[in-house]
């Protein structure tokens, strides 16, 4: 099938801009109805003074060991969205694991005693990250310069085959974007998406090529200590994390990469990071983010679609931000007589969940609902409200074509609780690879030992009254990328959404 | 051990369902809220029996406002103030207009959300929320717009709560109060809370109707303060699921508004349109 892509608006790619807490925080917010959000702020230490009254004193690691111990059981007590702790006697844990916490001799015995007590709970998202795990995934760690030492092929390095191009001051400051788009792909990151016109794009830069080390710091030991820190569900969302972050420099920076190419050479690439696309948003407390919404025109020829062309129309944007709510309704209007729509939301971590009522209604005539969202004392149900109003004032009628919906590991939150409730009721078919498992509203609270402890505050249920939480949205079509198709340029879950719509007449 | 711990985190909650209450609850009339269970026992009866009647307590308190004639003497409000949701950065501009009898507009902004339109222009209510669209109020958040957007509510609780009964002497958020548990048309409770000292409402317990179902809310009305006659409290905060929001009021007008400010915008009045031709049609079809 020969497709034409016609691109139309901007056509560079988008990259969030992260750090360390982005991520939960977009989890946290997203999954709630309208701008829920969840402040992240250091946990209070605990009051020495009643520790020492209740237990004797103790030696200042010994009594932070226990702090610990108490601030995770109390976070958890204090904020589970199940009163019944998922059948768990939260009370007669405490006095089950407390003594052996009081016991322990290290930060690790302490990490363990208390992964043990909240895997009781058996939730996903709920768990003790370690304090060196989640340094990794500072953003800050991005920009520090590695000593050549961590790499052998440093030296080699410092003479690569695509010098960065010159500074620009013009183009300097403010979030910056090399183009890039990698995933975790087995125990390799690779890249799967360059954006056309970006640094990248100019280096010839392909996907398919795998990146082994950015800034001299080789990424197996990121990996390494990812893949032993976090669960399966978890790993391939915080690596994508991670190393995205460390391209994702601000504009004007240069990054220095190590790639393996399509024929397994090394190569050796500096790329100069330019502004990143799209709108810098702030809400509340949260820090700024780059929302950033792109389309693309897709025309097959009808000697490909059984002799009629055939019109698909892409969206794909990064976060669900009210900033993009305009630009979507722009591109419902543009692709509103197209054959099909592919909603592209890999990568996409989330955002403010109540705009899954209002993007949902562009494609359904009824007030249905996306899900539920259950708390201690609320059942909020996420309903539909058709669109049968441009932003013109005129009539329309919600798009009724063929709707596709892309996903992968890295889709979270609201994107898999959109795709998750689309697929439920029956208006979307899903591509891709199962979304993150992250649809619940979890909170990451800072210990007074430093590690980090990750905790849901609200069940989120899809119309099925399935929990997303720990599962993520399920691709009807399941394929993943493979280094092989990239190399190739294929896009294969993109591709089976295009041989889908083409061989479904518009309803 | 157990260690007290003073959690940061908060929540927001700007949206639907605020707005019309927002009006109601600053002009001091009551908001639709839901009540629990009501009390069974012979004894608490008993001292049912002692305490003041609820259209007493809703006597005094119309009394401890200015009185009806000062109501009814006030065809227009506007308020001007801002909205902030604690603790979390949040905050904007809020205007709000109301109307005898029943027309209330309400604009709310919010950096990074947007501007959150709500009213009710005598027979339809509305809202446009930048997060889910443009909308027509319908069932029970049709009912609770148009019963908010009544200037006089207070004047006319007979007519839009059947039931209304005191149900104790207690305290709502440190204050000497009577509570009185109300019943609407549609048969939903509320519970509001009057001063024992002042006779003002000072609050409310319930759940606010919105599209998205039931929302269980706490509202505190403090800050009276007097306007043209009439005492309207100044601070409105409403708790929802752990998240409050707080509306302070700057300045209140009660100059003539023009009919026109109530005039639903183009999104809203297409859907209007739309709406009575589908139900045209739908009559045509049958017949």
């Amino acid at each position: 099938m020969r497709l034409n892509r016609s691109q139309k608006y901007v056509e560079t790619d988008i990259m969030p801009q992260m750090n360390r807490r982005r991520l939960p925080w977009l989890i946290a917010f997203s999954a709630l109805f309208l701008p829920l959000f969840a402040q992240a702020a250091p946990a209070e230490a605990p009051d020495a003074t009643d520790a020492d009254r209740d237990n004797g004193p103790r030696d200042p690691e010994s009594f932070q060991r226990v702090a610990t111990f108490e601030m995770a059981w109390q976070i958890i007590r204090d904020t589970h969205f199940d009163p019944e702790y998922n059948g768990v006697d939260w009370e007669a844990a405490h006095g089950e694991f407390l003594p052996r916490a009081e016991a322990a001799d290290s930060n690790e015995e302490i990490r363990s005693i208390i992964n043990q007590m909240v895997g009781r709970l058996g939730q996903s998202h709920f768990g003790v990250i370690e304090r060196s795990a989640a340094e990794l995934l500072d953003a800050e760690a991005a920009h520090h310069e590695a000593d050549p030492a961590d790499d052998p092929e440093a030296e080699s390095d410092r003479e690569p085959e695509v010098e960065a191009e010159p500074y620009n001051p013009e183009l300097a400051g403010g979030p910056g974007t090399v183009g890039l788009h990698v995933r975790a792909l087995g125990n390799e990151v690779t890249i799967v998406r360059v954006a056309p016109g970006s640094p990248a794009a100019r280096a010839e830069v392909q996907p398919g090529w795998k990146l082994e080390a950015i800034n001299n710091r080789p990424l197996d030991s990121l990996l390494e200590v990812l893949n032993e820190q976090l669960d399966e569900a978890s790993r391939e969302l915080y690596i994508w994390q991670a190393v995205q972050l460390r391209l994702d420099v601000p504009a004007g920076e240069v990054v220095r990469l190590r790639l393996r190419d399509g024929e397994d050479e090394r190569r050796r690439i500096h790329l100069r990071s330019e502004p990143m696309p799209g709108e810098m948003t702030r809400l509340g407390n949260l820090p700024p983010m780059n929302a950033h919404l792109e389309t693309e025109e897709m025309l097959i020829p009808a000697s490909d679609a059984g002799g009629e062309e055939r019109r698909i129309g892409v969206i794909r944007f990064n976060v669900w931000m009210m900033t993009i709510n305009q630009e979507f309704a722009q591109a419902v209007d543009r692709f509103r007589h197209h054959d099909g729509i592919i909603i592209d939301l890999r990568g996409n971590i989330g955002g403010v969940a109540g705009m899954i009522m209002g993007v949902g209604g562009h494609f359904v005539d009824s007030s249905t609902s996306l899900g539920t969202m259950i708390t201690r004392d609320s059942r909020l149900h996420f309903r539909i409200n058709p669109r049968r109003v441009n932003q013109d004032g005129e009539i329309v009628a919600p798009f009724s074509g063929n709707l596709a919906i892309l996903i992968d590991r890295q889709s979270a939150s609201t994107s898999e609780m959109f795709a998750g409730g689309m697929q439920a009721i029956g208006r979307a078919r899903l591509f891709g690879e199962p979304s993150a498992g992250a649809a619940l509203p979890a909170f990451l609270s800072n210990l007074p030992n430093g590690d980090v402890l990750m905790h849901a505050i609200a069940d989120f249920r899809d119309p099925n009254d399935t929990s997303l939480e720990g599962r993520g949205a399920i691709p009807d079509e399941p394929v993943s990328h493979r280094r092989e198709a990239l190399l190739e340029g294929r896009d294969e879950p993109m591709d089976a959404a295009v041989r889908w719509i083409v061989s479904h007449p518009r309803r | 051990m157990m260690m007290s711990r003073k959690s940061t985190r908060k929540k927001c909650w700007p949206g639907m369902g605020g707005v019309a209450a927002i009006i109601g609850c600053l002009l001091a009339v009551p908001m639709p809220v839901i009540a629990g269970a009501p009390p069974t026992s012979r004894e608490v009866e008993d001292v049912k029996a002692a305490l003041p009647t609820a259209d007493d307590l809703i006597a005094r308190h119309i009394e401890a406002i200015g009185g009806a004639d000062a109501i009814r003497a006030i065809k227009h409000v506007t308020m001007t103030g801002r909205m902030e949701v604690i603790g979390m950065g949040m905050a904007g501009p809020a205007t709000m207009h109301a109307s005898a009898p029943n027309y209330s507009f309400a604009e709310i902004e919010i950096a990074g959300y947007g501007k959150i339109l709500q009213g009710f222009d005598g027979t339809h209510g509305w809202v446009i929320d930048p997060a889910s669209g443009p909308m027509l109020l319908e069932d029970a958040a049709l009912a609770q717009s148009e019963r908010d957007s009544r200037l006089h509510l207070v004047l006319e609780m007979e007519k839009w709560y059947p039931t209304r009964e005191t149900t104790e002497a207690t305290e709502f958020e440190n204050e000497p109060v009577y509570a009185v548990k109300l019943v609407n048309k549609q048969g939903k409770e509320s519970t509001h809370y009057y001063h024992r000292e002042s006779g003002l409402q000072i609050g409310s317990v319930g759940t606010t109707e919105s599209p998205m179902g039931e929302m269980r809310t706490t509202t505190v009305l403090r800050d009276y303060r007097e306007v043209d006659g009439m005492k309207m409290p100044h601070t409105l905060t409403t708790r929802v699921m752990g998240m409050e929001q707080r509306i302070t009021i700057e300045r209140v007008s009660t100059d003539e508004i023009e009919r026109e400010q109530y005039r639903a915008p183009q999104q809203i009045q297409a859907l209007i349109d739309d709406k009575k031709a589908r139900e045209q049609q739908e009559e045509n079809d049958e017949s």
